[in-house]
């Protein structure tokens, strides 16, 4: 056989014939047929899932943008207050649920009542629950964006102050009292620090304010008075009352009158 | 839609794509014959071939919706066979796969013996056939795939290079090598 060694070096025709002479394998008819199943089934479906597909790529991209932008937006928020929000609140909220918890035993309600004392004394822990309602009135109103940063400050806050009143929290927590007393709670992280510093006595402005530096321990207002008679008893009522110390005097009142059962207090002592 | 003989391979293809399953039918029957060949002279293996021959075509079935007209239909048909060819090998046997004919230019393949010939005609050319495809069998999978793409897919230079992801040159040296070394091998047969 002649074989074709021209300038063409990239085709021969002579081999290309013997090529295609021995050319016959194929696919098997099994093959041919399921493959155009396979098309057909594609045709049927196509417009759909074509479509789908087309959209697929788009759809999935815009899907990752938004995500991303929410993310981003998000932490940049709450990166914005977590300085303020998260990080110191909790260093000051810490020293103030214990202080709180110090000074509590002193509310104005809890004087009035004359059997108030003595069963502050039998439970220690209990007292915390009744002035929260009055602290949290006297700082100023909080802007609303400061609100949202009390609601992520309660958990902390309230974990914070637990310790304090841990000795009655079971009792309590079986009377249903302690949501109402959690809930105000987290706001005395933002009560003014004056409030703490203010000397004793000297503030004559909401009650609940004049009578918690005051008097830590209630039994002060009467303790040089102990042996003291009625008279002078009055006396330092009057005292009270026109200085504008009323839950002051009022406890003072109320000790008075289990002390001196037969005595009448005059009207400018009432 | 082109369904008719006498449309090109890319008007069918655009057939289908827009929903026509006969243009299909007349794509596949035009180029089964070269596909399946080329995947069984490259794996040697007709079980095999056979299954590479199904996903290649489904592949393109697949591809269907996002077709366009970029390139001849061919030379995407068979970049769609070499793709899934190199991915068999890769996984078969990653050691196998040499995407560089550098190392095997060199190599000759050993021309087959003449066999005795026959009387007829026909059973010669079936014997000179199958002593092509003997020599073809010994060529480096490059150089053998250079030239079964050109006899099975009609394809140019410039199109093999396309369908194999190599530059014109090499795709021209590969074809080069497997001509020459096919013609030396059929010396023997003059």
């Amino acid at each position: 056989m002649a074989m074709n060694p021209g300038p063409d070096m990239e085709h021969d025709p002579q081999l290309a014939e013997i090529y295609r002479a021995g050319a016959e394998a194929g696919p098997s008819s099994a093959l041919d047929d399921a493959i155009r199943a396979a098309a057909r089934r594609e045709v049927k479906a196509g417009p759909h899932r074509s479509g789908l597909r087309r959209w697929q790529l788009p759809l999935s991209l815009a899907a990752v943008l938004v995500l991303s932008v929410t993310v981003v937006t998000q932490m940049r928020e709450q990166g914005a207050d977590r300085p303020e929000a998260l990080l110191s609140p909790p260093t000051e909220v810490q020293p103030r649920a214990a202080e709180q918890s110090r000074i509590e035993p002193v509310p104005p309600q809890v004087a009035a009542v004359p059997e108030a004392e003595v069963l502050r004394r039998d439970k220690p822990a209990r007292a915390p629950e009744r002035p929260a309602a009055p602290v949290i009135q006297a700082p100023a109103e909080p802007p609303p964006a400061m609100a949202s940063e009390q609601k992520m400050m309660a958990a902390p806050t309230e974990s914070l102050a637990a310790p304090a009143g841990a000795g009655a929290a079971t009792a309590e927590d079986a009377t249903g009292a302690r949501p109402e007393r959690q809930a105000p709670r987290p706001l005395l992280r933002s009560a003014p620090a004056p409030l703490a510093d203010s000397p004793v006595g000297s503030s004559a402005a909401a009650p609940a304010r004049s009578a918690v530096p005051a008097a830590p321990e209630p039994a002060a207002l009467w303790r040089d008075l102990a042996t003291a008679p009625p008279e002078q008893w009055i006396k330092r009522i009057v005292e009270l009352r026109r200085a504008g110390k009323i839950a002051d005097a009022d406890a003072l009142a109320a000790e008075f009158g289990r002390r001196f059962p037969d005595a009448r207090l005059p009207a400018e002592a009432r | 839609m082109p369904t008719d003989a006498d449309a090109t391979d890319e008007a069918l293809m655009l057939g289908y794509r827009d929903g026509d399953a006969a243009a299909f039918d007349l794509l596949y029957g035009r180029h089964k014959g070269g596909v399946y060949r080329y995947l069984l002279r490259q794996c040697r293996n007709a079980a095999l071939a056979d299954e590479l021959f199904q996903d290649v075509w489904m592949n393109l079935i697949r591809a269907r919706a996002g077709y366009t007209v970029q390139a001849k239909f061919t030379t995407w048909l068979y970049r769609i066979a070499h793709n899934r060819l190199i991915d068999h090998f890769r996984r078969s046997d990653p050691a196998a796969v040499s995407l560089d004919d550098e190392g095997s230019a060199a190599t000759f393949a050993e021309p087959a013996a003449p066999r005795s010939v026959e009387p007829e005609a026909g059973a010669a050319a079936r014997e000179q056939a199958a002593q092509l495809l003997a020599l073809l069998d010994g060529l480096p999978a490059e150089q053998r795939e250079a030239f079964v793409l050109q006899q099975e897919g009609g394809l140019s230079v410039e199109e093999i290079a396309a369908a194999t992801g190599v530059t014109r040159e090499t795709a021209k040296s590969r074809l080069r090598y497997a001509i020459a070394k096919l013609r030396q091998g059929m010396q023997a047969w003059r």
